[in-house]
């Protein structure tokens, strides 16, 4: 067997492409999916609402069981915060999952930049984030609920929860190829996920043993931000904002470096 | 400008499926260096001007595909230097990137994009491309509901409007009837006026022979000969005769 030389291979390309191009495509990807995604189904949009809107009525019911304090929060608004934010962390997970391996064909005949693919899962999630953000206002408004200057927290909450979701989706995504293990994995882990944060309950109701874990799970932080800053008027609790923060960032570069390595075999194992 | 050049370049490719090797290398390192071939050895390639017409031959599996994937940028090399100046576009296979649940026109857009052009390029060449295409009255319905023929004539025509410097020819040939056909032809004619350099590969030696400038000869992934169309062709035909030009055997 020929083992070839083992000088480093070298690739040199012009002209590059410009940013202008790939955010362009980025952006008629995403919208793409999104229009994919809701084409050709009688509610169309409507759907994205069914899922929270099913989960809230739920949690109503476990809250009349389980007696969930959440102090002077309605919790109907309780819940509905803590499921958006969930929404969109499960909802680019999920969508990310398949984003490089099902684009074989594409990707065996055509040069582009891969971390497109991913990222316009990340993308086009943000539009379900848009019009569940809609069912929020209405939430609010029918609750009163005053909006004090402690949203100016809620950008900077934002883009932590944006660097996780992008570290995800590489993550993912590229996971995915190498071992399809990960696709059948992913609807399980995301379950484990969603009862490890506090979505329907609060962070203070965690297990004293597990309090340790809790405070390292991003979600933990990022939901009790929106949670402080959107409905009690404070600032997001600093223990919990910056595990959650220095997580995410992690897993972005982490996300990032891997994705950056190991794009070049892709098309080789699809 | 020398448009393409490749210096010793090798690309190694697994044999099996990934996660198999993957258990090889778990339990024992013997199994897993046989799951390896190279697809390409060694391969020194230089066109020293833009505007030339290449044709690139071989038996199956001689790593022809490889060599255009390489230099499309689809494919990483695994040894060698790769140097491509100039905007790529591969016709390798019209129907890549298309979606079947967007429209004629969505996909004129998306695959245009995917290819390197900006959305207002597009839009500029819309009517051309469908005219080339012949889909006119088509445009908005969902491509699943297109003939096969009519993808593969929109998916043809959307690649050979790109205003490439380099383009890959992968046996697009038999798409379409006679007369797409004779389009597709001037229209790559055009652009190799316009200093495009054409990559082609096809089994259709005569075509070759007609087409083409240079021959590049692809045997087990080594550079078996390059030069004249003619003289490489030549020989090929002599080689195979022969029995000598083979694919990868196994």
């Amino acid at each position: 067997m020929n083992t070839g030389p083992s000088n480093r291979p070298t690739v040199i390309r012009t002209p590059r492409h410009s940013n202008r191009w790939a955010l362009e495509l980025l952006w008629t990807l995403s919208i793409h999916r999104v229009s994919l995604r809701y084409k050709e189904t009688l509610f169309g949009f409507g759907w994205i609402f069914l899922q929270p809107i099913a989960l809230t009525i739920i949690f109503n019911y476990i809250h009349r069981v389980a007696r969930i304090p959440t102090g002077d929060i309605p919790y109907p608004l309780f819940a509905a915060v803590g499921l958006v934010v969930w929404s969109l962390t499960a909802l680019t997970t999920s969508q990310s999952v398949v984003t490089v391996a099902g684009e074989v064909m594409l990707l065996k005949r055509i040069a582009l930049p891969r971390i497109l693919l991913p990222m316009s899962a990340v993308v086009s999630s943000l539009a379900d984030l848009c019009v569940m953000g809609l069912m929020l206002v209405g939430l609010f408004l029918h609750y009163h609920i005053s909006i004090s200057w402690e949203v100016g927290w809620i950008p900077a909450l934002f883009l932590i929860h944006l660097s996780l979701l992008i570290g995800i989706s590489c993550l993912v995504s590229l996971a995915n190829v190498f071992l399809r293990d990960i696709g059948h994995a992913i609807p399980s882990l995301l379950q484990l996920w969603f009862f490890a944060s506090p979505v329907f309950y609060p962070s203070s109701m965690v297990p004293k043993e597990f309090v340790f874990l809790s405070r390292w799970n991003p979600m933990t932080g990022l939901i009790e931000g929106y949670r402080a800053a959107l409905l009690l008027g404070k600032p997001p609790p600093q223990d919990l904002l910056w595990p959650a923060m220095i997580v995410s960032l992690a897993i972005m570069a982490i996300g990032a470096a891997c994705f950056r390595q190991m794009e070049g075999s892709i098309s080789d194992i699809l | 400008m020398i448009p393409i050049e490749l210096v010793s370049v090798g690309k190694r490719y697994l044999r099996g499926i990934w996660p198999r090797h993957l258990a090889h290398l778990i339990h024992g390192r013997k199994k897993a260096q046989s799951d390896w071939f190279w697809a390409l050895n060694q391969v020194d390639f230089t066109l020293t001007e833009p505007g030339k017409r290449v044709g690139i031959i071989g038996a199956n599996g001689s790593g022809k595909t490889t060599f255009l994937r390489i230099i499309s940028g689809v494919t990483a090399p695994t040894h060698g230097t790769v140097i491509v100046h100039g905007r790529v576009a591969p016709l390798l296979e019209p129907v890549a990137g298309m979606q079947p649940d967007l429209t004629g026109r969505e996909n004129i857009f998306l695959v245009g994009m995917i290819l390197g052009m900006r959305r207002h390029e597009v839009r500029k060449k819309l009517s051309v491309i469908v005219e080339f295409a012949g889909v006119k009255e088509f445009l908005d319905m969902p491509l699943k509901h297109y003939s096969l023929g009519m993808i593969m004539r929109l998916g043809f025509s959307i690649a050979i409007h790109v205003e490439a410097d380099i383009i890959l020819v992968d046996e697009a040939w038999s798409i379409g009837d006679a007369e797409f056909q004779t389009k597709s032809f001037d229209r790559l004619k055009a652009l190799h006026q316009r200093k495009a350099t054409i990559l082609f590969v096809s089994h259709d030696l005569e075509a070759i022979r007609r087409q083409t400038d240079e021959a590049l000869w692809l045997d087990h992934g080594k550079v078996a000969s390059f030069g004249p169309s003619g003289e490489v062709i030549d020989a090929y035909q002599q080689a195979v005769r022969e029995g000598r030009a083979t694919g990868i055997s196994a």
